[in-house]
């Protein structure tokens, strides 16, 4: 009876109520794209960085992060990974072997990461095939694959020898000459100039050295916390280890995140102040409008309260209805921009690019279709609508039937 | 009369003893600077907290400038040379085919490993030159009795050392120990040599001990097994062209 009267109201006043669903739903439109973009591009960043290479959570052995030298390396035995496999959302493990070096072709040379992997292993985590932009990603032992800015920096095509340099396990020297096999791209312009793989054997052939690994890499399971995994992992294994999450051990990517993420906030925030007063501003005149209205429905005996339920309810279902538009309209932009990401350099003109990926990150945004968003969104507006239906509970119940009718 | 002249042999005696110290230490200088060339074999120790490392090495001199050595052991290094001739370093690394001149940005990084610097190996500076010294006292090391010199820079020797303490033993002129410190006189390295051998007609210590005091548990140890002095010495032995021919 109440939801049909709201219904009705809405219904009479069709001009009134068209301008509060446009406001409502040209100000959430604007918020979701904008959220689903910034989200998105977000969850692109931790998916490139993050899941193809550093790993959700990170074992080393105690003291390893502040002092990155072979020296304080580990021989990861069966028992270790056995402790950590039995720890819940934990989906696969690979061990590493990372080191510095100098890398040198020709006349040229620059510093590197050496990365001992195990490709099989690796493949569970990510496809790494994906990646590979010319050669194979099978490579035997003494063969690397190298980043895309490498190859660009030495000019090296597949077959030429690139020659390593650096230091070795306790105080041996580490050199060797290795063929490049294949050239990946990491999506990580930052990677993509560091990282030389080869097997894990030849890595510890390289530092002279038969056992040792420098990190453990753990993927979670899909939507698992990890910090409840580095949580557990703590009180499973010995202190010898340090447990870190890609929180830590990439925190430029956290505070950039966070960093954009706050101005996204803010914009929202500024548009949630114009839907806001928008709102108010139509329920404001509709109470003034409908005094006489709700004089004469008090004075033949209506409760206020009902009278209330009906007014909460119409602001309700306007709100409501610019909601659903607003995500209905939303939910196809993001989903196309998802599976077509939006190139950035398109989007921001000539050398965005450039600086984009000074920062280290791919100029490529897909959108976020997180349903989480528009939730997100529609229970603030509804929450404004529940804050702005007390002003006319106020009136209504401070209304003096004659008195309104009068006027 | 009588006063003046204990005056004077007071004054006397006090320069006799300072040229002493001087003496003493071009003597001992010379001990070493005197060698035309010399073939060594020697084991070099380096020491670390968790673990050591043994490398056996040859090595080759002529006078001072031209140094050269290449490792015997462990296999995986084994052809590696390293050169000196004059100022210039080189660095031959047979798994890569490659010589490397080092860069002057590279000299103070340390040497195959060790708690020596690349620059230890070049620099020379003369203690007898570029330090004023006094003798401070007698001590006994390892049963020889040594002087104990104080060495103070002289203001325009390129010297990185405050100060310098050294152990000079009073039969042979050795350098049996000689202490580091900086410009806050503070210790910062120790060198020891002991166990002292006949080489060919020189007496000298054999092992070379060298402890950094900044880094705990950390030191070099150099033992000569082979000490040639004065034989004739091919000079392609010093020729960067060369290194990988060494053996």
């Amino acid at each position: 009876m109440i939801l049909k009267i709201a219904w009705r109201n809405i219904y009479r006043n069709k001009k009134r109520s068209l301008i509060t669903i446009t406001s409502v739903f040209a100000a959430l439109f604007l918020i979701i794209s904008m959220r689903s973009l910034q989200l998105g591009f977000y969850d692109y960043i931790i998916k490139t960085v993050v899941e193809s290479y550093a790993g959700y959570v990170e074992i080393h052995a105690d003291g390893f992060w502040d002092n990155q030298s072979l020296d304080n390396s580990m021989n990861v035995d069966d028992e270790l990974i056995r402790q950590i496999s039995s720890v819940e959302g934990v989906e696969n493990i690979v061990q590493r072997l990372q080191t510095f070096s100098l890398l040198s072709m020709g006349e040229k040379t620059k510093g590197g990461i050496i990365n001992g992997v195990n490709l099989e292993e690796e493949q569970k985590i990510t496809d790494w095939s994906k990646k590979i932009v010319t050669g194979s990603i099978k490579i035997l032992d003494n063969e690397i694959i190298i980043g895309k800015g490498i190859a660009e920096y030495f000019k090296a095509q597949l077959n030429d020898t690139i020659i390593l340099y650096g230091q070795g396990y306790r105080g041996m020297m580490a050199a060797g000459k290795y063929p490049v096999k294949g050239i990946i791209d990491l999506n990580n312009p930052d990677l993509n100039k560091l990282a030389v793989f080869m097997t894990m054997n030849s890595a510890r052939n390289y530092v002279s050295s038969d056992e040792i690994s420098t990190h453990i890499i753990i993927d979670k399971k899909q939507y698992y916390n990890e910090e409840k995994i580095v949580d557990e992992l703590l009180n499973t294994i010995s202190d010898n280890y340090e447990v870190m999450t890609w929180k830590e051990t990439l925190p430029e990517i956290e505070q950039t995140i966070a960093a954009d993420s706050a101005g996204g906030i803010i914009m929202a925030f500024i548009l949630y102040v114009i839907v806001g007063f928008g709102m108010f501003g139509t329920v404001l005149m509709m109470t003034e409008e409908r005094k006489y209205e709700f004089g004469v429905l008090i004075s033949i005996g209506m409760s206020r309260l009902k009278l209330f339920a009906i007014i909460f309810l119409e602001t309700v279902i306007l709100s409501m209805i610019g909601v659903f538009l607003a995500v209905l309209f939303t939910y196809p932009i993001s989903l196309y921009f998802n599976i077509n990401p939006i190139d950035m350099t398109i989007l921001m003109g000539e050398g965005a690019d450039k600086a984009i990926e000074d920062l280290g990150f791919s100029p490529i945004a897909p959108m976020s279709i997180s349903p989480g968003i528009p939730f997100t969104h529609a229970m603030i507006i509804f929450i404004f609508s529940l804050l702005i239906s007390i002003y006319p509970a106020v009136k209504i119940l401070k209304l003096n039937p004659v008195k309104s009718m009068k006027e | 009369m009588k006063i003046i002249f204990s005056v004077f042999f007071i004054f006397f005696q006090i320069t006799s003893f300072s040229q002493d110290a001087t003496s003493i230490l071009q003597k001992s200088e010379e001990n070493l600077r005197g060698i035309k060339s010399s073939y060594t074999e020697m084991v070099i120790t380096i020491v670390r907290p968790k673990w050591e490392k043994e490398m056996k090495l040859k090595g080759w001199s002529i006078g001072e400038d031209l140094f050269s050595s290449v490792v015997i052991s462990p296999p995986k290094e084994k052809g590696t040379v390293f050169l000196k001739r004059e100022k210039e370093v080189w660095n031959y690394i047979p798994s890569i085919e490659r010589s490397i001149k080092l860069p002057p940005s590279m000299m103070m990084q340390n040497w195959m490993g060790t708690d020596f610097t690349n620059d230890d190996l070049v620099q020379r500076s003369s203690v007898s030159d570029d330090y004023n010294n006094n003798i401070l006292r007698e001590e006994k090391i390892e049963g020889y009795d040594c002087w104990v010199i104080q060495l103070i820079p002289k203001e325009e020797a390129a010297v990185v050392w405050g100060k310098l303490l050294m152990w000079i033993d009073k039969n042979h002129f050795m350098q049996l120990k000689t202490e580091f410190y900086d410009e806050y006189e503070e210790l910062v390295s120790v060198m020891n040599s002991s166990k002292i051998k006949d080489f060919g007609n020189k007496k000298l210590p054999s092992v070379l001990e060298y402890i950094p005091m900044d880094k705990d548990g950390n030191k070099t140890i150099i033992e000569r097994l082979v000490w040639n002095f004065d034989i004739e010495i091919n000079q392609r032995y010093f020729l960067p062209g060369n290194m990988k021919n060494l053996r």
